[in-house]
């Protein structure tokens, strides 16, 4: 009779292990789409930026200051850009260790990574948006 | 998860419950303990079952990023380094 408890112990302990490893690859996909989502967000806001600096420098009749502040604006865009492409990429070791190994792995570090870049990404949105209804 | 594991899973799930049924049918003082551990574990087994269920629908949903996956996130990133090619 202990044996067949025994087995009932077990097999609830395998179960709650397995469920906790199969947990695992969830995760990271989630991880990964939201990874994605903002990385997607950042270069649509920059192509649009650098198609709307293409469409204004095209016209024949811009004015030097609108050339002077698209200048300007796309120093600052840029850097923003260069900056989140920083975050991004530690995120992603992040992410890749948490795949490779989740007990060892900085979830935290990772999930204030991920917070953060989903605020910078609507941040360049905003940026981008600003200066082209600024710049008219 | 493979069908095959999450079949095996069931019968874990099924043997255990089985198992839970006979102890508390028990009548000897000394496996009360495990008679409650029994009562416990017929408890949890649909809620295991259906935790179970739900990953391996999360799985079929989104499975784990594959490596050109990774590798294609990899090359968005490394554009940010130079916007004007964006």
């Amino acid at each position: 009779m202990k044996s067949k408890v025994h087995r009932a112990i077990l097999g609830v302990v395998i179960l709650n292990a397995l469920l906790l490893l199969t947990a695992c690859p969830s995760l990271n996909r989630n991880l990964f789409n939201t990874e994605t989502l903002a990385v997607d967000t950042v270069t649509g806001a920059t192509h649009l930026f650098n198609q709307y600096e293409a469409t204004l420098l095209a016209q024949t009749n811009h004015t030097s200051q609108q050339s002077a502040e698209v200048a300007q604006n796309k120093t600052v865009v840029y850097n923003m850009v260069r900056s989140f492409g920083v975050s991004v990429k530690t995120v992603d070791l992040l992410r890749l260790a948490y795949a490779t190994n989740s007990a060892t792995s900085n979830l935290t570090a990772l999930q204030a990574g991920l917070a953060a870049l989903s605020a910078n990404s609507s941040n360049i949105v905003f940026t981008v948006q600003y200066f082209m209804q600024q710049t008219k | 998860m493979t069908p095959d594991q999450l079949a095996a899973l069931k019968l874990e799930v099924n043997g255990a419950a089985d198992l839970a049924g006979s102890l508390i049918g028990a009548i000897d003082p000394a496996l009360i303990p495990f008679v409650l551990l029994g009562k416990g574990a017929a408890a949890l087994a649909p809620d295991l079952l259906n935790d179970a269920e739900n990953i391996v629908a999360n799985l079929k949903a989104g499975a784990d990023p594959s490596q050109s996956d990774n590798d294609a996130l990899a090359v968005k990133i490394a554009a940010f380094e130079r916007p004007e090619t964006i």
